[in-house]
């Protein structure tokens, strides 16, 4: 038994840290902000076409990254349960920090890179030029392959962890019941897995929407991601600079805010779906 | 059948080659010297450019920044998610779900934005440029990795031992060290593990909170990454990708010792 007083002693330390952490970050960031400043900035069409293009490369890696981890998360599951060295191999990416990442892109699809001279020897380019642009290019793929290399192995560890906890008397009875093996993972396994899978697309969607080393290093001057474009404005020393960074960040938190809602809804679907001992649901 | 079999284990297969990949051309690109095109490898290889980088101050610097950084944020941040990650785990209170919610928002809020708001008041108290300033914004991004994992072992665990352990006469101090400690040690690991990896590849925080002062590794590696020298950033890669190793290794080994020592129990 416990005095109710307890878990908020527990607490406290870590929910005052965080409070007041994100209190001061929060109340500095908006303080000296008026409506004014964030019409001007919706207004501005390099903001607009910032936060499009953010949005579209976070929407890109996240589908690629989570329909792919999810696929491999099966097909881990079909042929891979229990070699060690896949799992090991697919653990890498997740340690491995995005700065480094970054290097082996660039390394790899650079117009110099790996790619180019293998298609330099398969005779499809005769100079570095013919190469398309892969890095610092208009279309942020090499940005988008830094991600996919983090979070397709990220995805597929989590959905493989997930699916294994669900219990498999219902591939079974699918089976049972002449089931081929794609209807099993479309019809029942795909419908347990939602609830981990709304988790992973919200985890990487949010990294790949707020990350700022990646686009930092690898974005090409065409356009800037917002994270980017804040920083930039906020080391800018012209007036009213620092408020129209402040204004960009004020926005990315909302929008991750609105993110972290939904994930905590979807934490309790997810503990909702889990299988206990007894297989049921 | 057999033939999508066949396909499926070709598809896992070239996955875990392609994620190894990336870290053997590193090490062909640490050890290779000029290396135009269109050749695919290096026409030398060279050992002693490498030793003249790994000898050079700034790194010694900046590894040992690094692992100081990360070891103070490692223990500052278990000391604030090991009870609150207790209190979410074991009891039912009003204000768990808020907790909860509160402490994922570092993922979710990006670290560049959240640092920009922090920086300006960091400037105001005095905390910019300080070891403490620098410690304290790490923690912020590992606390939720850290509280996770601990709050899932503090769920499996839960509270009947150290009850009994107190109902058979032990106190609050014994209860502890000879229960609570031995039974969350594994969790307590990973959650130390995540802690200190999230802390080693910071770059934009430290940037702007350490205020030019603390030169970490991530640091030192991207003025190389943005000029383009492929070959130095690849050495420092390494060094920063084995150091966080090393040390990962290392703490585990300590943790285990100490653990099995003490309590004559298999972890």
């Amino acid at each position: 038994m416990h005095t109710p007083s307890k878990p908020y002693l527990l607490a406290a330390p870590l929910a005052i840290f965080l409070a007041l952490t994100f209190g001061v970050s929060l109340s500095i960031g908006v303080s000296g902000l008026t409506p004014e400043h964030f019409y001007a900035v919706f207004a501005n069409r390099d903001f607009t076409v910032s936060l499009v293009a953010t949005l579209s490369v976070a929407a890109i890696a996240t589908l690629i990254s989570n329909v792919g981890g999810a696929v491999l998360a099966f097909f881990m599951l079909k042929v891979a349960t229990g070699r060690a060295w896949v799992r090991h191999s697919l653990q890498l990416p997740i340690i491995m920090p995005h700065l480094v990442v970054t290097i082996i892109v660039f390394h790899f699809f650079a117009q110099t890179g790996i790619i180019a001279r293998l298609a330099w020897w398969a005779g499809l380019i005769e100079h570095p030029n013919q190469f398309p642009l892969l890095v610092f290019d208009r279309l942020a793929i090499g940005i988008i392959l830094v991600y996919l290399y983090k979070q397709i192995p990220f995805v597929a560890m989590v959905c493989f962890d997930s699916l294994k906890s669900i219990s498999h008397r219902f591939g079974e009875a699918g089976e049972n019941l002449g089931a081929t093996p794609w209807q099993v993972a479309m019809w029942i396994y795909l419908p347990l897995l939602r609830p981990t899978l709304l988790a992973t697309i919200l985890i990487t969607f949010a990294f790949a929407f707020g990350a700022f080393e990646v686009p930092f290093l690898l974005g090409t001057p065409a356009w800037r991601t917002l994270p980017v474009e804040a920083y930039v404005l906020y080391t800018n020393i012209d007036p009213g600079a620092r408020e129209r960074a402040m204004t960009i960040n004020v926005t990315i938190a909302a929008i991750s805010l609105g993110l972290a809602l939904i994930y905590s809804k979807t934490e309790r679907l997810i503990a909702h779906y889990r299988a206990d001992g007894e297989g049921r649901i | 059948m057999k033939l999508t079999r066949r396909v499926v284990g070709l598809v896992v297969w070239t996955a875990a080659v392609a994620c190894v990949l990336p870290l053997v051309s590193l090490l062909v690109l640490a050890l290779g010297r000029q290396w135009p095109f269109p050749h695919l490898f290096p026409r030398v290889f060279a050992v002693h450019h490498i030793a003249q980088l790994l000898l050079s101050p700034r790194l010694t610097e900046a590894v040992i920044t690094s692992l100081a950084i990360a070891l103070l944020t490692t223990v500052l941040t278990l000391l604030l998610v090991f009870p609150a990650a207790k209190a979410a785990g074991l009891y039912n209170f009003k204000g768990r779900e808020a907790l909860k919610l509160l402490a994922l928002l570092p993922v979710m809020v990006p670290a560049a934005t959240f640092t920009m708001g922090l920086h300006y008041a960091a400037i105001r108290t005095g905390l910019v440029s300080t070891l403490l300033g620098v410690v304290v914004i790490h923690t912020v991004f590992a606390v939720p990795y850290a509280f996770r994992i601990l709050l899932h072992v503090f769920e499996l665990v839960g509270e009947r031992h150290e009850e009994q352990a107190a109902m058979l006469g032990a106190g609050p101090l014994m209860v502890f060290s000879a229960v609570t400690l031995p039974l969350v040690m594994p969790g307590m690991i990973t959650a130390a593990t995540m802690s200190f990896i999230i802390s080693f590849s910071q770059y934009i925080t430290t940037f702007m909170i350490g205020g030019g002062r603390f030169l970490t590794v991530p640091l030192l590696l991207v003025p190389h990454v943005q000029g383009g020298e492929l070959h130095v950033a690849s050495v420092y890669s390494l060094v920063f990708i084995l150091t966080a190793l090393l040390a990962l290794v290392l703490m585990q080994i300590l943790v285990r010792k100490f653990y099995r020592e003490t309590y004559f129990l298999n972890p």
